[in-house]
């Protein structure tokens, strides 16, 4: 698409988004957010860690802040929720991460999630709470994961951010591991096998929701207004081209290449 | 809080950098392409720096494993700071360089080690495939039915023996994956795009603050 | 039934393993039909003999997709070699390990096709950025981009590059990556050069990121060792290892679809057990 083109529809969306948030944090209206049972899912094992006295893991596979950018630094906000909740429960923690460009955000979100919950010291011990790169690449953290998961008392699983071709060995070694996994998957490579191995999973742009959701911020919420809106402008435009094109007969790469 | 130690100097240097990237890209032939190049050198440089941040703490939690004699793990340890050592002395002794230099030692570890490690552990997938069409892939209600019902297509498609067993298997296995399966998964890259676009913006009105190291 | 129970993993491994392994000492020469896109692919390739044109070939090739992408490379590369008058320039993009790669791949085969270095082939200088940024440098100034081959000879001194300075000079362009980058190419270069003719080598399981772009970014695609083997037919070329390879697949695919069946069987008796017990 020529870059004109490509710009007024990024400003108009951009704007979308700023309405949405507008009308959530200036007017008040909380807008209606379905479920997702993910995120109720990480309450529910940190509370199944707590009991058996096992530890909970947070992990970003794949977390390269250049290829994959968004989706690491939501992996980074989830990874803040986990720690808080963590911290608060009082649970054993392990935090890994497959980049060292993640790993010195992780330990800075780490640190300031068990500094906000009083729980300082308990970030100072790492028998307590561990930050982890375990090996960058496609290959190196799938294996050291599954290692982790066979060799230490991991009760619950929580992995974020792009996981790509290893999802079937990462769900796999979960089941084998007999831990309860959950996936939060902003991409769509491979996501029919996390669906198939892990206990819960949200994908795509419910990933992106779930990042506003957890801070019950109005002007986050709103986001999700905005996101909604462009969705449905993106469905009447699909159907304003196929009818041009089908109906109409005329070629619609004439609008987008020119 | 002191505003230096808040989030509002680290949103400036974000939002200054996302905007020259944006005008390098949408007003190509300024000056904000020399800008965008530093840039790009810069977060190189920073990355290799920060790759000994990576390798300092992977050199600690091995050596923690190796002192508590973690049960299934030490012996593994040891083996990794080994294979650590034995890549920094082979990339320090062959000075300049990169591992697709032929006849030098890093490439020579690259091609014969690392490149079999890594075919192998794709390679394992397929183990992993029959376990998950055995055990996950079951028909539990409407949708998991649908899956498993794509699943069988899918698979009697890409098998050559497919289209000898019966000639509509490879039709209706190629009409399941270019019709329903690429619009389902074009909505769903959509959405993703939608879902990037949002979160910029609340990064760029500084919602988003574990880009920074913070917490909400 | 308990044992089975028990170590049904390893029971599947090992049947996996035997399904994979039995065709090398028992091959089943099951016939494979060539398909449209296929010979679409070969047809495109075939144009282009005694033209005197180049063919572009981009890849990005991490170690752990060789093993499928092997097949698919080696049979376009061969065809390419085999053609009369018609040159190759290879351009590795992003993933290093690729060069080594397709190095080993060419030594198999410029030497019995009588095939020299810097006049009938030519690997230009590995581009260490991403994807898109190197096809958008190689839109923008084919030849300012590279200063010189894979080996450090400056491109002014390769006789293969002498008619050679943007993308238009080449007949066909082949962008060969497993999966997620074919969008790159739709969106950074075709609407630059839209008339010209581009190709597409992936993986199996990459399908579908090419799918939307066969027929109007990309004339033809190959995916997968099962076309390969396909590819291998249509010119008679010597190489059989992809047409070995896919009786295992079948019977490898066979394998799950028993897996799938026995599961899902197994899943409605427990469910009628407990219906049953309630």
């Amino acid at each position: 698409m020529a870059h004109e083109q490509s710009f007024a529809l990024f400003a108009v969306f951009m704007l979308m988004i700023a309405y949405g948030m507008y009308r959530t944090y200036i007017k008040g209206k909380l807008p209606h957010i379905r479920r997702l049972p993910a995120l109720e899912a990480i309450d529910e094992g940190i509370g199944r860690a707590l009991e058996t006295g096992a530890k909970v893991h947070f992990g970003v596979p794949n977390a390269d802040l250049a290829r994959y950018a968004p989706a690491t630094l939501l992996a980074l906000t989830l990874m803040g929720y986990v720690a808080k909740k963590a911290a608060k429960a009082g649970v054993p923690a392990l935090y890994t991460v497959s980049s060292p460009r993640a790993l010195v955000i992780a330990e800075a979100v780490v640190r300031e999630a068990y500094t906000s919950e009083g729980k300082l010291e308990d970030y100072e011990n790492p028998e307590k709470v561990n930050v982890r790169y375990l090996g960058m690449g496609e290959t190196a953290y799938p294996l050291a994961l599954a290692n982790l998961l066979q060799r230490e008392k991991i009760a619950t699983s929580v992995l974020s951010g792009f996981v790509g071709k290893n999802m079937l060995f990462l769900g796999e070694s979960h089941r084998e591991a007999d831990t309860f996994s959950v996936l939060i998957y902003p991409e769509v490579d491979k996501v029919e096998f996390g669906v198939a191995t892990f206990d819960y999973v949200l994908m795509a742009q419910e990933a992106y929701a779930a990042g506003a959701l957890i801070t019950k911020d109005k002007a986050q919420l709103g986001s999700i207004i905005g996101s909604d809106m462009i969705s449905w402008t993106t469905i009447a435009l699909v159907i304003v081209f196929l009818i041009i094109a089908s109906v109409l007969g005329i070629p619609t790469k004439k609008f987008l290449v020119g | 809080m002191a505003w230096y130690r808040s989030i509002y100097p680290l949103l400036v240097i974000a939002w200054a950098i996302v905007f020259i990237i944006l005008f390098s890209y949408y007003c190509p032939g300024t000056s904000f392409d020399i800008a965008y190049s530093i840039l790009v050198r810069w977060s190189i440089i920073m990355g290799s720096v920060v790759i000994a941040v990576g390798l300092i703490n992977i050199t600690i939690n091995s050596v923690r494993e190796v002192k508590k004699r973690a049960p299934g793990r030490w012996h593994l340890a040891i083996w990794q700071l080994l294979l650590i050592a034995i890549t920094l002395i082979s990339g320090f002794a062959q000075g300049k360089g990169s591992p697709t230099t032929p006849g030098t030692i890093i490439n020579w570890l690259f091609s014969n080690f690392y490149r079999y490690g890594d075919l192998a552990i794709f390679a394992l997938m397929g183990f992993w495939m029959l376990t998950a069409a055995f055990r996950a892939f079951r028909a539990r209600n409407l949708e998991t039915f649908l899956f498993v019902f794509g699943a069988f297509f899918t698979l009697l498609r890409n098998a050559p023996i497919g289209g000898l067993i019966w000639r509509g298997f490879p039709v209706i296995g190629q009409w399941l994956l270019s019709v329903p399966y690429i619009a389902v998964q074009r909505a769903l890259l959509i959405g993703i795009g939608v879902g990037i676009l949002t979160y910029a913006a609340r990064y760029f009105i500084g919602k988003e603050k574990a880009a920074f190291g913070r917490v909400e | 039934m308990a044992f089975a129970q028990k170590n049904i993993r390893r029971i599947i491994y090992i049947l996996c393993a035997i399904s994979l392994v039995i065709t090398f000492f028992l091959p089943l020469n099951l016939p494979i039909a060539v398909s449209d896109e296929t010979r679409k692919f070969y047809d495109t390739l075939e144009s282009l003999e005694g033209t005197g044109k180049a063919v572009l070939v981009i890849f990005t090739i991490p170690p752990a997709f060789w093993g499928e992408m092997y097949h698919t490379m080696f049979s376009a590369l061969q065809h390419i070699f085999l053609l009369k008058d018609v040159k190759l320039v290879l351009v590795p993009v992003f993933a290093a390990p690729g060069v080594g790669l397709v190095n080993s791949l060419l030594r198999e085969l410029y030497n019995p096709l009588n095939k020299t270095y810097g006049v009938d082939y030519v690997m230009l200088q590995f581009i260490p950025s991403m994807v898109g940024p190197a096809l958008a440098a190689m839109a923008d100034n084919f030849r300012a981009t590279f200063q010189t081959d894979i080996r450090g000879t400056p491109i002014d001194k390769l006789p293969i590059m002498e008619n050679i300075n943007t993308l238009d000079d080449f007949g066909v362009v082949i962008f060969a990556c497993p999966a997620k980058e074919h969008p790159s190419l739709a969106v950074v270069l075709y609407p630059r050069y839209p008339k010209m003719t581009y190709l597409a080598i992936c993986m199996a399981g990459g399908y579908m990121f090419i799918a939307p772009y066969l027929g109007n970014v990309y004339k033809a695609g190959l995916w997968g060792i099962t076309m390969a083997a396909e590819y291998q037919q249509l010119f008679g070329g010597p190489y059989t290892a992809a047409r070995q390879q896919c009786d295992g697949i079948s019977l490898y695919h066979i394998l799950g679809l028993l897996m799938l069946v026995l599961g899902n069987v197994i899943g409605f008796r427990e469910i009628v057990k407990k219906k049953g017990g309630s």
